[in-house]
């Protein structure tokens, strides 16, 4: 199910959330816990099987960490397992995705049992469980967190149907504080309301009309691909993926927020970043923290003495891109954002910042957006072409016939629309106007309601706008969710 | 703690920095503000680890835990 579905909206969310609201403290981990599973197995009950074993080997081995280490015997075997069971499940899907069948050819397996993996593809939420899961294990054997006896607890921690599909990564610590005291106040549920609308009109009412544009192009043959649109299609997917990715993490920390768990920020406005450590430190925040706690500082720990962090950073990298899928092209992605971070980490960082801010600005967005390229690119030799037509090469371009143009050449006001939106909203002037609220009501209190109001009619209205381009054209689903 | 502090200081300034005449104030932000970034904040914690015996883990390498240089010889206190 996803979050911006109308079943999820209109029957999903008021069913639960009445549900919720209603009931005794007590009995609310149990209630966002059935309502996790049925938002899982709703028709994706395969997901709900793979993610339930995962979820019942990862309590036992946090118990059997637990247990080894008071009796003092070898915790760290158990450590292994659990992490070897759940990198080689999700190193499993990914390669099955990236190769199919074919790929499993080699092992000589039973071609029945091949015939099964058939059309199986990766379970919803498999890999922001399995890192979620990883995190728990590793903190349970250092020591940071008591390994949980409660199933109920731990089940929810996993299965969180707002960020169960594509995070926000959560450590187990933080969210198991918030889960005993599941009590939101009328403030946080009005406050979590607003969340969801706007991250609902960030998806629909701009990240989807940039995908009309930006999936006309990048499923063009090369050929067909004019140098102008090759821009523009790039612009447009560079804002569709930050609104599609930041407006699904709205909705679920609007929804957290309603339920009473304060979910972590995933975005801070990564496309004003003045470097490319800077880029990640505002995108995907729960996913760079993971990299940087779990992997890159272990690593670091044990680092070579020549060129050990720049071999670290591009390993972190390297997994990074895998991570998002056993494809050649998240690896260069991986690797070009690996690299820019090693020259930084060298000394080139030091020098970026002494320099003028546009040139730091305009370094950070050629390494993103030339990324971005390789990233939604369907193989390597297309992302090479599709670089070709960027630098205005036209030739062997077969212009395609009038009848199979459209959005092309015609640029349609709604997508004008949405990339002006797109790009002014990438800038922070959400801040700027809680500024400007905060100047207003401390001189005059009553002008809280004017804002209030003002904010609140207009979220209603371009909800109904998403509303209704979103019923009037295809449902486009989260994009982040297919990781 | 004052003698904590300027061990710190210059540890950052000369190895992290390299600028060994940096000042650098006991209450200035170091993580939050962007001078420190993430690839120094191992160099920092295998420091603290060599010369004051005391670790700290890597999931808390992050402005929330310390931000200042005040801060971090708090946690380094609290922790010998």
């Amino acid at each position: 199910m996803d979050l911006s579905s109308p079943l999820f909206l209109f029957l999903f969310l008021p069913v639960f959330l009445l549900i919720y609201l209603v009931s005794s403290g007590k009995s609310r981990t149990g209630i966002l816990l059935f309502a996790s599973v049925i938002f899982l197995a709703w028709g994706n009950a395969a997901a709900f099987w793979w993610l339930g074993g995962i979820l019942v080997s990862g309590y036992w081995v946090g118990l059997a960490i637990a247990k080894a280490q008071q009796t003092g015997q070898s915790a760290a075997k158990w450590l292994w397992i659990g992490l070897g069971v759940n990198i080689l499940l999700l190193a499993f899907f990914k390669y099955l995705t990236a190769f199919g069948q074919k790929g499993l050819l080699w092992l000589n397996i039973p071609k029945v049992w091949l015939d099964d993996l058939s059309g199986l593809a990766v379970p919803i939420g498999l890999s922001y469980v399995t890192f979620q899961l990883i995190a728990y294990l590793v903190d349970v054997w250092k020591g940071n967190t008591p390994a949980e006896k409660n199933f109920i607890a731990f089940s929810t921690y996993l299965l969180f149907f707002p960020k169960l599909v594509s995070g926000p990564i959560t450590r187990y610590k933080p969210f198991a504080a918030q889960m005993e005291q599941l009590n939101p106040s009328m403030d946080d549920v009005a406050a979590g309301f607003r969340r969801l609308l706007s991250g609902f009109i960030k998806r629909t009412v701009i990240a989807n009309q940039l995908a009309l544009m930006a999936n006309a192009v990048f499923n063009l043959p090369t050929a067909n691909i004019e140098p102008k649109f090759a821009w523009l299609g790039l612009a447009a997917y560079t804002l569709q993926i930050f609104f599609n990715f930041s407006g699904y993490t709205d909705m679920a920390l609007g929804l957290g927020l309603m339920i009473g768990i304060r979910l972590p920020e995933n975005f801070n406005f990564p496309y004003i970043a003045q470097s490319v450590s800077d880029f990640w430190r505002r995108w995907h925040i729960t996913l760079s923290t993971w990299f940087r706690e779990y992997v890159f500082y272990p690593l670091e720990r044990k680092r070579f003495k020549w060129m050990g962090q720049q071999i670290n950073i591009l390993i972190v990298f390297l997994l990074t891109g895998l991570w998002h899928g056993f494809n050649p092209t998240f690896i260069v992605w991986g690797m070009i954002h690996g690299i820019a971070l090693a020259a930084e980490s060298l000394g080139f960082g030091r020098w970026l910042k002494g320099t003028w801010r546009p040139l730091q600005h305009i370094y950070t967005l050629t390494i993103v957006i030339a990324g971005w390229v390789f990233f939604r690119s369907r193989n390597l030799d297309f992302a090479f072409e599709f670089f070709r037509r960027l630098a205005g090469d036209s030739s062997n371009l077969t212009p395609l016939p009038f009848s199979q143009t459209t959005p092309m050449p015609f640029i349609e006001p709604s997508f004008v629309m949405a990339m002006i939106a797109g790009t002014l909203f990438s800038f922070p002037l959400t801040s700027l106007w809680r500024q400007l609220r905060e100047r207003f009501e401390s001189r005059q209190a009553s002008s809280y309601f004017l804002f209030q109001v003002v904010e609140d009619v207009s979220l209603i209205l371009f909800f109904i706008l998403g509303l209704a381009l979103q019923l009037s054209g295809s449902f486009l689903p989260n994009l982040y969710a297919k990781f | 703690m004052e003698e904590l502090v300027s061990k710190l200081a210059a540890f950052i300034a000369t190895d992290i920095l390299k600028q060994p005449k940096r000042a650098i104030r006991a209450d200035e932000a170091l993580i939050s503000s962007g001078l420190i970034d993430s690839f120094s904040l191992m160099d920092i914690s295998l420091f603290v680890e060599g010369k004051f015996g005391v670790r700290i883990d890597d999931t808390e390498l992050n402005a929330e835990t310390f931000d200042t240089l005040e801060q971090l010889a708090k946690l380094i206190q609290s922790r010998q």
